[in-house]
């Protein structure tokens, strides 16, 4: 580690009464004993004079980073940052304790210490000893973007990037841009017809027709793309990104109907196709006046975009007044604009609509068609009809193909087909790989009119992760030990965006990517790898400076529970709680992970061993995680460290861990609570006293071996 | 950045508005953004988290840390309390002219204490409020229409109390102006007012709640109890489509009541062990995996296909939801404990006006619609009805457009 | 590679409970890419046992040291100072490992903290396979890559035994039937006629200590010999 960070302590006395008080002497004296003659008390902090006042002095004494030991109310964006930003000074050099008992008590009277705030800024000196601000380098990213489909989507994207002034490599699976999607209706097809147009005609636009893609290495800024063109030759492509558009081929949406496939049942695209031709298809099945019956939604929930082709199709068959049209549907599906009155419309013209429920609905061949046999519950009898013809709606359908593109893209297919996991962090474009994005038909986006916005969302991302091919980014922030890794690939595959690549055989972070979630450093079975101002040396220090010092004033020696926050869902939900009042359980001690995939097992470990009561971990909720998947896999070490508890004989309940939003303010209070008084149950920590006599001995020896237990 | 002398007003601070403006700002653009209220967030700040165990993807979260992003964000200017008065095109740039109410609590002096909330009588009706958003404090506000002050002249007690200073009753209206060179609107929808739907009975009977009212109290409480009593409810109703679907009136789905009422009814079966039934007509399809989430919800709330008519009070303090499930039964009269109305995304009444004001148009059921004016882009549920992920998309998509508008008129 | 599993910690426990001074030693190659002997295992593990040992009042401690590997003289070597300030070691390498540890340092006890398992493969994270018995006579050339001996529970050598069912194994039936696999794989690189030869009875030479010399070696060893 290089020079620790100069750091200056500022106080907040909060009103006289706070500043005379014993508490918050104790805190002069640890702050004095840390930085000495860097330790400057402000009369009020929660104002801009206050927060002004912090980055004047901060500027003038020359800090490189601050504890301001105050009151939630400091950290209200903008007001500290704003002044340290407007000083010159980087805003995010403050660390803002929340030290106070009751927040913005100051001329009520209670802005007093809290207990435990000795602990906190004892963390707190601990955690910015470790600060190392990372220098910003300038990088080169390649500008070529790889986009992947033919259809409306694809060429939206793969004009929007070309006008941007990126180049495009445009990859299709059949030869022809824009092949007919007759479930888009006509003016997404003319639409589509004039991009297709254009981006021939675009010189920025490399066309790949009926392309493969082989295999995608590297990272975002520099992926490496091996595609096989229609001829069979190799081209390599050096790509800053990714745009996947292209969908999961589709099937009839006829799971468990029992029909054979014949020539009597079509699916929808296939039927519209053929509606072009309305005589012929009249010819076809007998010259009569058509008895037609759409099934939309049948086994799998059909989309908007089915309802409304259904519709209009419906419409066209209608014209002729004497066929027979109805539409089944197991709900109606009328989200999108102008379906609603569509389907009103589509009623008025003669068209029967039939709800069915799951189950309830069956389909024979019939001497001369296929009969359908359903349940009708408002009528509540069983009816049946004869078509000359079903009409089907189509769902993603597993494919071979698609699997494997899925695979060379770095993704994998979710239960419904798409390649989008299904989590919040990742909307609207975002995929597990950094650097390749979903748009429209690839994470199951059905509607054209918001396909638009995606391609924008994608073209905002793609600029901001590649600007004009020159970007600067904070670089070494994950730093790989060489001399310990094994290379044993955890780190490459538990990245939750994929930002941990291999560069000569060794695992290298890919900072166009990374979130810095810790997860990495976490799994690594060599402790190779360390997030600078995140090692896990400093976490030790700061456990070790949150249990506190035996014989202290208050109840800083009691070590009854260490609460690790996740700073994306508890550190917040737990600020607005003190904005409102509330406090912590006494006793409780706080240390903040960036993400709950940060937790090493060594840390909880190692607060058991400093005789804490217990542990609780709180987190986004599984599947919420805002770094993808920090907090599945802390959920993963959290029951293998109960087991590892259990079988060391402690009690595997002492370790409690709990999902909570960052707008859940009251929750997060009383998980708190809850746990506490769950660990209170159990009784304190047979560690306990051993490690506070081991404590007390170490302060007067002058040199003990932390892993030597003390006799007697 | 070449965009840096530019200045883009953005009408309106929730979700879509943010998420604009952060995405203009990353582009190197300064942006005003104007909010009518004391506070930024619009709707989205007032939506729970419904997790049950693991997340239902809700997507509320996604409003937070870009509303923090946009408090925090420097090229951002807030104005609060604004209304865009005027809106003047001059040789292509825009001459605004914002219409300021007066911030009778100073948000420059006032440190959150809570004192003036102890002491204000008329808390209840909302005469004082904090944001809802831990982002925006400690600033509070005085709202005129619920002040004491302003009726009787007389209630000064919040004032007394501030060791600060920082009320004063007699602030002024003021205006502001601006120069911009474009305009995103992100004005919103309004909820569905039920009360239009008399026999649904909101506003008659206490313990028929709308949607957005049952978020807010999740979000704020963190616990669900009946308005009149304050006892916890054991039986809650969902009644989908109040507002939309409506053959005269609202004609169109409004695409996310049905994916926040299964949400909202798993969340509280599984939080507080209530009993949860939703009447439905149709159930619309939301995000990925909609089968299995489907198939859930049909495994734990009871799904009624049938629209109720008829919502009153009973006896003993329950509501009775009046029902015919099949045509040859009887009509049922259920009793519930809550009824919650599931409102739909009505446009904003002052539609007319903004589309006046910046040379819109109108769509058929009201909505904000693309006009003849170069320069104006919409982002947003003044579009049409649209969830938080779909408003962060078409947020970026006006940001993305404004954009490009800009960097045209450079050349 | 060579895969471990950790022994029990009862197990663990038990066998160090003897001690005063133990070092858990571990090997920083194939142990800690199967994640049971690396840096980070052994350091979970001496913490266990200081915690298991506090709670069973026994006066212990407990240091940690990773080296490379522990089937090198040099890298053994390198824990000759640790090995000295301790009363035992506990060692998370393979078999080979603790042995060459403890032929290294023959006056201090040696404890076994894992089982070697098998030599297999890394399907995704936390998750291995067997491939490889090491018999010493590899037919994998004539299988098409599948291996009868580690993948059939019988050994069989040329052909099914008859028991699987669905291509699944008759002993478990999530286990596929390895001379399925062989079947179609032969049949799809188009090399159905290794069939037809008989495999013949193996020399199971395997039960004898094994002692290999690189050929350009040989002359090296043999001046030695």
């Amino acid at each position: 580690m290089s020079q620790p960070a100069k750091v200056g302590v500022f106080l907040c006395q909060g009103g006289r009464q706070a500043a005379d008080s014993l508490e918050f002497k104790q805190l002069r004296w640890t702050a004095d004993a840390a930085v000495g003659g860097l330790v400057f008390e402000l009369p009020q902090t929660c104002q801009a004079e206050g927060a002004a006042a912090i980055a004047r002095l901060a500027r003038e004494h020359g800090l490189e980073a601050a504890v301001v030991g105050a009151c939630p109310l400091l950290k209200n964006p903008g007001l500290l940052s704003g002044a340290l930003r407007q000083a010159g000074l980087d805003p995010d050099m403050a660390l803002v304790l929340d030290l106070c008992q009751k927040p913005a008590g100051r001329a009520s009277g209670t802005c007093q210490v809290a207990p435990g705030a000795q602990a906190a800024l004892s963390q707190a000196l601990c955690s910015q000893a470790f600060r190392h601000p990372l220098a910003s380098e300038g990088r080169r990213v390649a500008t070529r973007v790889l986009v992947v489909g033919d259809g409306l989507t694809a060429l939206l994207a793969a004009r929007g990037l070309a006008a941007a002034g990126y180049p495009v490599s445009l990859l299709t699976p059949v030869r022809r841009l824009a092949p007919p999607a007759p479930l888009l209706g006509p003016e997404a097809a003319e639409l589509a017809a004039a991009l297709a147009r254009e981006v021939e005609a675009a010189s920025g636009v490399e066309l790949l027709r009926q392309g493969q893609l082989l295999s995608l290495s590297g990272g975002a800024g520099d992926f490496r793309a091996q595609v096989r063109d229609r001829g069979g030759e190799q081209h390599q492509l050096t790509l800053g990104a990714v745009l996947m558009a292209q969908g999961p081929p589709q099937a009839l949406n006829l799971a468990g109907l029992g029909l054979p496939a014949s020539e009597r049942v079509l699916g929808l695209s296939q039927f519209l196709a053929m509606l072009a031709a309305p005589e012929h298809l009249k010819k076809r099945f007998g010259g009569r006046s058509l008895r037609v019956g759409f099934l939309v939604g049948l086994a799998r929930q059909a989309e908007p975009l089915a309802t409304r082709a259904a519709c209009l199709a419906a419409q066209r068959v209608a014209v002729d007044p004497q066929a027979r049209v109805v539409l089944f549907t197991g709900n109606a599906k009328v989200a999108g604009s102008g379906l609603e009155a569509l389907t009103q419309q589509v009623r008025g013209q003669g068209v029967v609509m039939v709800k069915f429920s799951a189950g309830g609905l069956s389909a024979q061949e019939a001497a001369d068609g296929i009969s359908v046999t359903w349940d009708e519950e408002v009528l509540d009898s069983t009816m049946s009809q004869e078509f000359d013809l079903l009409v089907v709606d189509e769902t993603p359908a597993p494919d071979a193909a698609y699997q494997r593109l899925a695979r060379v893209l770095g993704l994998t297919p979710g239960r419904d087909g798409y390649l989008q996991p299904d989590q919040v962090a990742a909307l609207p474009v975002q995929s597990r790989r950094g650097g390749v994005l979903l748009l429209g038909p690839a994470r199951g986006q059905g509607e054209p009119e918001r396909w638009q916005d995606e391609v924008a969302e994608a073209l905002l991302e793609t600029r901001k992760l590649l600007q004009q091919g020159e970007v600067c980014l904070e670089a070494g922030r994950v730093q790989v030990d060489r001399r310990r890794c094994t290379i044993c690939l955890t780190c490459v595959r538990v990245c939750p965006r994929g930002a941990m690549g291999r560069l000569e055989r060794r695992p290298v972070y890919n900072p166009l990517v990374c979130t810095a979630c810790g997860t990495c450093a976490a799994e690594c079975p060599m402790e190779a790898i360390q997030l600078v101002g995140l090692e896990d040396e400093r976490f030790q220090a700061e456990i070790g400076a949150a249990a506190g010092r035996v014989g202290d004033l208050g109840q800083a020696g009691e070590r009854s529970l260490l609460v690790f926050l996740c700073a994306n869902s508890a550190a917040q939900a737990f600020r607005a709680a003190r904005l409102a009042g509330a406090e912590a359980p006494p006793g409780a001690r706080l240390v903040e992970v960036p993400c709950a995939g940060k937790l090493d097992p060594d840390m909880v470990l190692a607060a058991f061993r400093r005789g804490f009561d217990g542990v609780l971990v709180l987190s986004c909720f599984p599947d919420a995680c805002h770094s993808l998947t920090g907090s599945t896999w802390a959920g993963y070490r959290a029951g293998h460290l109960q087991s590892l508890l259990r079988e060391a004989g402690l009690e595997p309940q002492r370790l409690v861990t709990a999902g909570v939003a960052p707008s859940q303010a009251r929750e997060v209070m009383s998980l708190m609570a809850q746990a506490q008084e769950a660990v209170a149950a159990l009784g304190p920590s047979p560690l306990k006293v051993g490690a506070q006599v081991r404590e007390l001995l170490g302060r007067y020896t002058l040199e003990v071996d932390e892993t030597y237990a003390i006799i007697g | 950045m070449a965009l840096q002398d530019k200045q883009v007003l953005v009408i309106g601070g929730g979700i879509a508005g943010a998420s604009a403006a952060l995405e203009l700002a990353a582009q190197g653009v300064a942006v005003h953004l104007v909010e009518r209220d004391d506070f930024i967030g619009g709707r989205a700040a007032q939506l729970a988290c419904k997790a049950l165990d693991a997340c239902q993807k809700c997507n509320s979260c996604l409003a937070e840390p870009r509303l923090a992003a946009v408090l925090a964000e420097p090229r951002v200017s807030i104005h609060r309390r604004a209304t865009v008065q005027g809106l003047n095109r001059t040789n292509g740039d825009f001459e605004v002219v914002l219409s300021l109410r007066p911030a009778y609590l100073d948000p420059g002096r006032c440190t959150g204490c809570g004192l003036c909330l102890a002491a204000c009588p008329a808390l209840a009706e909302g005469a004082i409020r904090r944001p809802l958003l831990a982002a925006e404090a400690p600033l509070l506000a005085i709202d005129p229409a619920a002040c004491l002050y302003f009726t009787d002249r007389q209630s000064t007690l919040c004032r007394d109390a501030c060791p600060e200073e920082a009320i004063d009753f007699t602030r002024q209206p003021s205006q502001e102006r601006l120069s911009v060179q474009a305009v995103v609107l992100a004005t919103g929808f309004a909820p569905y007012d039920p009360r239009a739907k008399e026999r649904l009975g909101y506003g008659r009977v206490p313990e028929v709640i709308t949607a957005l009212e049952l978020e807010a109290v999740l979000r704020a409480e963190g616990g669900l109890r009946r308005p009149s009593d304050g006892r916890e409810p054991k039986k809650v109703a969902f009644i989908q489509c109040v507002g939309s679907r409506e053959v005269a009136g609202n004609n169109y789905c409004s695409r996310v009541c049905c994916g926040y009422a299964l949400r909202l009814g798993r969340a509280l079966q599984a939080r507080f062990g209530v009993e949860v039934s939703v009447f439905y007509m149709d159930l619309q399809s939301f995000g990925h995996a909609i089968d299995d989430f489907l198939q859930a919800a049909a495994g734990e709330l009871r799904l009624v296909r049938s629209m109720p008519y008829d919502v009153y009070a009973g006896k003993d303090g329950r509501v009775l939801v009046e029902y015919q499930r099949r045509a040859g039964l009887a009509p049922e009269a259920e009793p519930f404990d809550l009824v919650v109305l599931s409102v739909g995304l009505s446009p904003n009444p002052d539609n007319q006006a903004l589309a006046g004001l910046a040379g819109l148009g109108l769509d058929a059921h009201g909505f904000l619609a693309a006009g003849d004016a170069a320069g104006v882009f919409l982002a947003g549920a003044a579009a049409r009805p649209m969830d938080v992920a779909e408003v962060v998309a078409h947020a970026g998509r006006a940001a993305q457009e404004t954009i490009g508008y800009l960097e045209a008129k450079q050349s | 590679m060579i895969v471990a599993q950790r022994k029990p910690f009862a197990e663990i426990a038990e066998a160090a409970a003897g001690y005063r001074r133990v070092l858990v030693a571990g090997c920083g190659t194939c142990v800690a890419v199967c994640l049971t002997g690396g840096e980070k295992e052994a350091g979970i593990l001496a913490a266990q046992l200081d915690i298991a040992a506090q709670l069973g009042e026994r006066e212990q401690a407990f240091g940690v040291a990773c080296v490379e590997r522990q089937c090198d003289r040099e890298f053994l070597d390198e824990l000759a100072a640790q090995v000295a300030e301790h009363d035992a070691v506990l060692s998370l390498a393979c078999g080979a490992g603790i042995q060459f540890l403890a032929e290294r340092y023959p006056d201090t006890p040696v404890l076994a903290g894992v089982n070697t398992t098998f030599i297999g493969i890394n399907n995704d994270v936390g998750v291995w396979g067997e491939r490889c018995r090491s018999c010493r006579d590899c037919l994998l050339s004539v299988t098409g890559g599948v291996c009868p001996i580690a993948l059939c529970p019988k050994g069989m050598l040329n052909g099914p035994c008859g028991g699987a069912e669905d291509g699944k194994c008759e002993t478990d039936r999530e286990r596929d039937c390895a001379w399925t696999l062989i079947y179609q794989r032969l049949e799809n690189t188009g090399r159905l006629a290794n069939l037809e030869p008989i495999i013949t009875a193996r020399n199971h030479q395997a039960s004898l200590p094994g002692r290999q010399v690189h050929p350009a070696y040989e002359r090296r060893y043999s001046a030695h010999e």
